[in-house]
């Protein structure tokens, strides 16, 4: 009987399964932390169907986005496909318990429905599950989620759970692998890539990218040379006013059920901006100015008293208090272009 | 309302939204994240709950997870606005 359990940080920001796994491994790290502060400034939104429910959704997200996984320099990254780990190590949890003894995390889809509530479920929920230890004595794995408690956080689930949650997805339903590796099913391997300094801060790319966010610039010509599909059609602060288009739309069905999501990635963007910008006072790249980080402050608070109060909205139904979460939100835009113009104008 | 009676009230409606956790057997002192899980949702699922209860109203800046560490926070947030 064995156990072992990869080390893990409740992550500093959360919003989508894939800024919280990467954050839960690296983000306390220092070297990490220059990949990281240098990233996760512009912001991109566009509306695709829900997978689950096949409604219009307006997916936010800062960039980059789930390729994180893949591409930030402090993670080795491997995929693999259902057949390779079928053929490597005959099943799943063989497969996962061998890739956790070698310091690898595991991430993939899984059919959450039948680890919630009941194996004979009739519906799927595919789901990212993120998987960093085992336990043979209690049969069960460590996992960071947001399905088992309505936050992200950490807890356990059976052997025969995550097996009949692997099993049960087909490759269609993988859509983590079905955008780029159609026909295809498997999961991620992660590894720590800490040994060295492989990606230093990077103040010129900072401040390009500031510009970008407050000049709403489209961003995604700088990744051409790998992919050119895109959906984004809005970017930096111009997602505020699409973030609240949407919400007006919502405003006017005739039972209003709000979409918070896009508001906890906005207010994670202010919260990392934050950190940015103390860990660049701190370590000399900005000079410290305390009137500045108070500002930002007022701004974080500003998205954090709107996305609160639209949470409250959707619990009272009470729609009458929408001008003050247009206040709220706008307030923090305003704000923050004041502010974040400064910051350009330093760097 | 004497304090006893306001926190027995208080912990009636936290039991209404976590009916998960022993009201009767809560740590006033223990936080409400870790130890009973309250995330930036069920806090204002208890606000609410607050608000109804007592008739009150909590300013919209009022409504975040980290003002309240532990149940003696949200006691003395609701002691305030009902003296």
């Amino acid at each position: 009987m064995s156990k072992k359990v990869l080390p893990i940080s409740y992550p500093m920001i959360t919003s989508w399964q894939w800024h919280a796994t990467l954050f839960s491994i690296i983000g306390d790290d220092e070297k990490a932390k220059n990949w990281i502060f240098s990233n996760y400034i512009q912001l991109r939104c566009y509306n695709i169907e829900e997978i689950f429910t096949g409604d219009e959704m307006l997916l936010a997200d800062m960039m980059p986005g789930s390729s994180s996984l893949k591409e930030c320099p402090y993670l080795l990254f491997s995929l693999m496909t259902k057949e390779q780990v079928e053929s490597y190590c005959g099943d799943i949890l063989t497969f996962i318990k061998k890739t956790i003894n070698l310091g690898g995390y595991v991430y993939g889809v899984f059919d959450e429905a039948k680890i919630l509530c009941d194996s004979g479920a009739d519906y799927k929920f595919p789901h990212e599950l993120f998987i960093y230890g085992y336990d043979d004595e209690k049969q069960e794995f460590n996992v960071g989620d947001f399905t088992f408690g309505e936050h992200y956080s950490y807890s356990t689930v059976s052997y025969s759970d995550v097996r009949n949650g692997y099993n049960t997805i087909t490759a269609a339903e993988d859509h983590i692998f079905k955008d780029d590796y159609k026909g295809r099913r498997g999961i991620y391997v992660i590894q720590k890539n800490l040994a060295e300094t492989y990606y230093e801060l990077d103040t010129k790319y900072i401040k390009d990218t500031l510009i970008e966010y407050l000049e709403s610039k489209d961003s995604k010509n700088h990744f051409r040379m790998m992919r050119n599909r895109f959906n984004d059609t809005v970017f930096g602060v111009s997602v505020y006013d699409a973030v609240l288009k949407q919400i007006g739309k919502q405003l006017s069905a005739e039972d209003p059920d709000f979409d918070i999501r896009a508001l906890h990635i906005l207010y994670d963007h202010k919260v990392l901006m934050m950190e940015r910008l103390k860990y660049m006072m701190d370590n000399g790249y900005l000079e410290f100015n305390g009137e500045l980080l108070d500002a930002y402050m007022e701004v974080e608070n500003l998205m954090l008293t709107a996305r609160n109060l639209l949470i409250k909205i959707s619990i009272t139904g009470n729609v009458d208090c929408m001008d003050r979460f247009e206040k709220y939100l706008m307030g923090a835009k305003e704000k923050e272009i004041a502010i974040l113009q400064q910051v350009v104008d330093l760097l | 309302m004497d304090k006893e009676a306001l926190t027995a009230k208080i912990l009636e409606v936290f039991s209404d939204v976590l009916p998960e956790i022993d009201a009767d057997k809560l740590d006033l002192t223990a936080p409400l994240t870790t130890t009973y899980g309250v995330n930036s949702v069920s806090i204002i699922q208890f606000i609410v709950g607050l608000e109804k209860e007592f008739n009150i109203e909590f300013d919209d800046s009022e409504l975040a997870l980290g003002l309240y560490y532990d149940m003696n926070d949200m006691i003395k947030a609701v002691q305030k606005k009902v003296c």
